[in-house]
């Protein structure tokens, strides 16, 4: 394990972070959770957090995450969504395999909806486009193709400034 | 046309070229003016030259440019356009464009090959305006799409209140639980106090008797010559002898032998275990 700082190091691994389920829909922005950091009915909560807010974050990186300790005598999930409106999920002495799959069934995309859009991913990503974000910067690094007018000239002939300008004697 | 000719005078009296003509203006008609020679032009054309070098924008013509054009210098400038006023050159006033001439073949190939890349690009183009309209957040398609996912959020949301009411039940249930024990605790140390205050009151009760008793056998002032001359009376010999038997003999003079069997005395402790 590299790095092996902190309580959990496992934690920090690209493998565990990349291994979890939890993609949240499209109409989350914002994930809240308020608990206590003592306190049996609490301790779900605490392990959640401790265990899956940072998978959630690594599979979410555009959507807020929040903690708030020690103001709340029962611990809550809150979910804002897009159109402002937000969803409460208690999880009042509830375990953290618990919590998890709650969450996942509430907030998050279900197997069938990743692997759609896994496949989805997989047939636009063409092989024989170029440009940014590509394989290839430009059609002149293929192989039998014209090769880049800014090492190699082109002929005067395929130029239009040749082809319609001048008259070629 | 005012703004031609001042800069044109500008320049000139900048660069100190021939004197600095002076403008008459005749009424009626601006163009009565004296015209200038050929020789003239080109001076201006140097002056204009060296002016834009030593404009100093940093950017160096090296082609010579009309001063009307110097007023867009920075921006995209045009290089040397003809006059208006000025005739067409005498090389190519009688000069007829060549009328191209295309042999029919060449039309009717071109013609072919034009109308198929034509349908082709027309089919693909449909292909991807119909693809566009299929894929439209407008689309029936979409519509439905977006109906079904309302009515899974709903479904969903429904699902986390009875999760929750759930929950809630089992919270009521457990502080319901936490408040009587809380009471209890309370009730039962309550009790704990009240017990030992009892107990401290019935043990000063106690003192305060075994005072009171003892206070009784005090000696007061008037009785002390009465008290020391009973004590001198009647001294308390403490000395004892112990056998191994377990008699006591007390008293320093008494002899061991001459206290007959029955009358001799049995220590407690000895007496208790025979």
């Amino acid at each position: 394990m590299p790095f092996m700082k902190g309580k959990a190091p496992i934690r920090r691994t690209l493998q565990y972070l990349q291994s979890s389920r939890l993609v949240l829909r499209e109409r989350v922005k914002v994930v809240t959770v308020n608990y206590n950091t003592i306190g049996d009915h609490h301790k779900g909560a605490q392990e959640f957090v401790f265990w899956h807010l940072s998978q959630l974050q690594y599979k979410n990186p555009q959507i807020q995450v929040a903690t708030f300790k020690n103001i709340t005598p029962s611990p809550f999930i809150r979910v804002f969504l897009d159109d402002g409106g937000d969803v409460l999920m208690d999880v009042d002495s509830k375990s953290r395999s618990d919590i998890h799959d709650h969450f996942r069934k509430v907030f998050c995309k279900s197997d069938t909806k990743l692997a759609e859009e896994e496949r989805e991913r997989q047939s636009r990503d063409n092989p024989a486009n170029f440009g940014w974000g590509c394989d290839r910067q430009c059609i002149c690094e293929v192989p039998g193709q014209v090769p880049c007018p800014g090492v190699v000239p082109v002929p005067k002939l395929m130029r239009g400034k040749y082809k319609y300008g001048k008259v070629l004697d | 046309m005012a703004m031609y000719h001042d800069l044109l005078l500008h320049k000139n009296a900048f660069m100190n070229i021939s004197p600095a003509p002076r403008l008459t203006y005749n009424k009626g008609s601006v163009g009565t003016r004296e015209v200038r020679a050929a020789g003239d032009w080109e001076k201006v054309m140097i002056s204009a030259r060296h002016n834009i070098i030593s404009l100093g924008c940093g950017a160096r013509l090296w082609y010579p440019v009309n001063e009307a054009t110097l007023s867009l210098a920075g921006s995209q400038t045009v290089r040397w356009r003809k006059p208006r006023w000025v005739p067409v050159a005498k090389s190519k006033m009688f000069k007829i464009p060549p009328r191209t001439i295309t042999p029919k073949e060449e039309v009717v190939e071109i013609t072919r090959l034009f109308n198929m890349y034509r349908t082709q690009m027309r089919a693909v183009r449909r292909h991807l305006w119909e693809e566009s309209l299929r894929r439209a957040d407008t689309s029936e398609l979409s519509m439905q799409q977006a109906a079904e996912d309302e009515a899974e959020h709903q479904q969903i949301l429904e699902y986390n209140h009875q999760e929750n009411l759930r929950v809630a039940a089992l919270r009521e249930e457990r502080v319901r639980k936490e408040f009587e024990a809380n009471l209890a605790r309370v009730e039962a140390s309550k009790e704990k106090l009240a017990k030992q205050a009892l107990e401290a009151q019935e043990k000063a009760l106690h003192l305060i008797t075994e005072t009171q008793a003892l206070v009784k056998t005090f000696i007061k002032r008037e009785d002390l010559e009465e008290a020391i001359e009973t004590a001198i009376a009647n001294p308390i010999d403490y000395n004892f002898v112990i056998d191994q038997e377990g008699h006591i003999f007390r008293g320093c003079n008494t002899k061991p032998e001459s206290i007959p069997e029955e009358d001799r005395e049995k220590l407690l402790s000895v007496a208790q275990e025979r």
